[in-house]
C-alpha cells in the first residue's frame, strides 16, 4: 500500500519528495531504531525557534539536552532565562533562575505536562514503529533520514499537533532537527547542534538548580 | 540579645510574606523645583505607545511560586495587547488578547480554565500593569520631598501615580478603596531603548486576592507587524 504525501510545511525540500512504500518506511524506521539504539548517552545543544502565529514572530530559546537511557532526560535553558528540568519515570524536578526554587511535579497529576513530556520522550526515543497505531508515518526523504508524522484523528496528539517532522544526521545515528506544526498555526523548530554521543554525562547535569556550564 | 533582634524579623518576614524585592529601588533624590504637569509630561513623551517584550513572570500565592516566560505586544494608544505563556521549555500555557473592554482566551490549558475566570484575571493584571501608566485628567497632585503623587477618583476606588527617583519616573501606581489597598503596581530599574523608557522590574501586587506577580524584561522585540 503506498503512503501519499500530502502536504508541506515549511520545509523546501518537501515538494521533491516521491511516494514511498510502505516497505521501505517500515525498514526506514527499523534501521533508526536499531542504530539509536546502540546510544546510551547524549549530550547535545539546541536552539529551539517558536513561531507563535499571533506575532508572526520567532522566540529563541537555547540551552543543552541531556539524556541517559534508558529514562533519564535533562533539559537546561541557557536563554532567554534561565532553568533546569529533570525527567525521570514520573516526575519532573525543576528548577528557575527566577523563583531560585526546585519544583517537584507528578506527571499523573497533571496532564498538560505530561501530555507535553510525553512527546519529547517519544521523539527523542527514535523508536517510532509503536507511533503507527496513533500517527501517519511518512517517509519525506531517505537520505538523510525525514520522516512526517500525522496524528490520527481523535488521538490526544491530534487535537493539538497537526504533524511533527523529524530530520536525522547523515549517519543516521541521531536526530538533527524537529518541526512541529501545531494546530493553532504555531511552529516549534528544535535543532540539534554539537551533539555527542555515548560519553559520560555529568553528574551535575541531573542535578536540578543553576547550570554549572 | 540575638533573639531580641532575630523574632521581630522572623515575624515581619512572615507579615510579608517573605516578600522580598528582587530588584533596585528608585534612588531617593529630591523632586526639586519642577511643576508636577511638567513630570508627567516628560514621563508622557519617553513612553513607547507599542511595544513587543519578553518577561520572565513569576507568580506568588499562598508560599508557591511558579514561572513561565511571557511574550507581550501592548498598544497603550489603543489599549489593546496580546499575551503568550509558554514554559521554560516551549509548551504554550496560555494565549489571550484583549482590548480595555473585552478578553478573548484563544488558548489556556485545562489547569488554568478550571479556576474561575481565569482571562479576566489574566486581561486586568496587565491593563494595570501598562495601561494607564500616566495619570488621568484632572489628578490632583501634591509634591513632597522625594516623590510626587498624582491622585484621582475613578468609579469609587481611588488610583495613585507615584512619582519618583532620578528624572522623576513612575515608580508606583496603586488603588485603594475606602483607604484598604486593593493592588499596586511597582516599577523599577527602567533602561531606555529607541529612546523609550522600559522597567526592568515591575511587581504587582494584588492585595485583595494576596498574589504578587515578578516580571522581569529579557528583551525588547521589534514590531513587525
Amino acid at each position: 500500500m503506498l503512503l501519499f504525501f500530502t502536504a508541506t510545511y515549511g520545509y523546501p525540500q518537501d515538494s521533491q519528495v516521491t511516494e514511498k512504500t510502505r516497505t521501505d518506511l517500515s525498514a526506514v524506521l527499523s534501521r533508526l531504531e536499531k542504530k539509536m539504539s546502540e546510544i546510551k548517552t547524549i549530550k547535545t545543544d539546541f536552539i529551539q525557534e517558536k513561531e507563535l502565529a499571533v506575532f508572526k514572530q520567532k522566540v529563541v530559546l537555547k540551552g543543552s539536552v541531556y539524556i541517559e537511557k534508558p529514562s533519564r532526560l535533562a533539559w537546561h535553558v541557557d536563554n532567554p532565562v534561565k532553568y533546569v528540568m529533570i525527567m525521570s519515570e514520573d516526575t519532573i524536578s525543576q528548577w528557575d533562575e527566577d523563583t531560585g526554587r526546585v519544583q517537584k511535579i507528578s506527571l499523573s497529576k497533571n496532564p498538560a505536562f505530561e501530555a507535553a513530556i510525553g512527546q519529547m520522550r517519544i521523539w527523542f526515543s527514535g523508536s517510532y514503529s509503536p507511533l503507527l497505531k496513533d500517527y501517519e508515518i511518512l517517509l519525506l526523504r531517505e537520505k538523510p533520514v525525514s520522516l512526517k508524522f500525522i496524528p490520527k484523528p481523535a488521538t490526544l496528539a491530534g487535537n493539538v499537533i497537526k504533524s511533527v517532522t523529524v530530520d536525522f544526521r547523515k549517519d543516521e545515528q541521531y536526530i538533527n532537527r524537529i518541526f512541529i506544526e501545531e494546530k493553532g498555526g504555531d511552529t516549534t523548530s528544535l535543532l540539534f547542534v554539537d551533539t555527542r554521543l555515548n560519553i559520560p554525562v555529568e553528574a551535575s547535569a541531573w542535578k536540578a538548580g543553576p547550570s554549572q556550564k | 540579645m540575638f533573639k531580641y533582634f532575630i523574632i521581630p524579623v522572623i515575624i515581619l518576614l512572615h507579615l510579608t510574606g517573605c516578600a522580598g524585592i528582587p530588584f533596585q529601588k528608585a534612588e531617593r533624590v529630591p523632586i526639586g523645583k519642577i511643576e508636577p504637569s511638567e513630570v508627567k509630561e516628560q514621563f508622557a513623551l519617553m513612553l513607547p505607545e507599542k511595544f513587543r517584550i519578553i518577561n520572565s513572570m513569576v507568580f506568588e500565592y499562598k508560599g508557591e511560586a511558579i514561572s513561565f516566560i511571557g511574550y507581550s505586544d501592548v498598544d497603550t494608544l489603543e489599549k489593546t495587547f496580546t499575551v503568550v505563556g509558554l514554559t521554560q521549555f516551549g509548551i504554550k500555557l496560555l494565549e489571550l488578547t484583549g482590548n480595555n473592554y473585552k478578553t478573548e482566551l484563544r488558548f489556556a490549558i485545562e489547569e488554568f480554565t478550571k479556576r474561575g475566570n481565569f482571562a479576566e484575571a489574566v486581561a486586568d493584571d496587565i491593563k494595570k500593569i501598562y495601561f494607564n501608566r500616566l495619570p488621568g485628567a484632572g489628578a490632583e497632585a501634591s509634591a513632597k520631598k522625594y516623590e510626587i503623587v498624582f491622585s484621582r477618583n475613578e468609579n469609587g476606588a481611588t488610583i495613585e501615580h507615584v512619582f519618583a527617583g532620578v528624572g522623576n519616573l513612575l515608580v508606583e501606581k496603586r488603588c485603594t478603596v475606602d483607604n484598604i489597598a486593593v493592588w499596586s503596581v511597582y516599577y523599577y530599574e527602567y533602561r531606555v531603548e529607541n529612546g523609550k523608557l522600559y522597567p526592568a522590574g515591575i511587581i504587582l501586587e494584588n492585595h485583595k486576592y494576596d498574589y504578587r506577580l515578578i516580571i522581569r524584561l529579557k528583551e525588547i522585540m521589534p514590531l513587525t507587524s
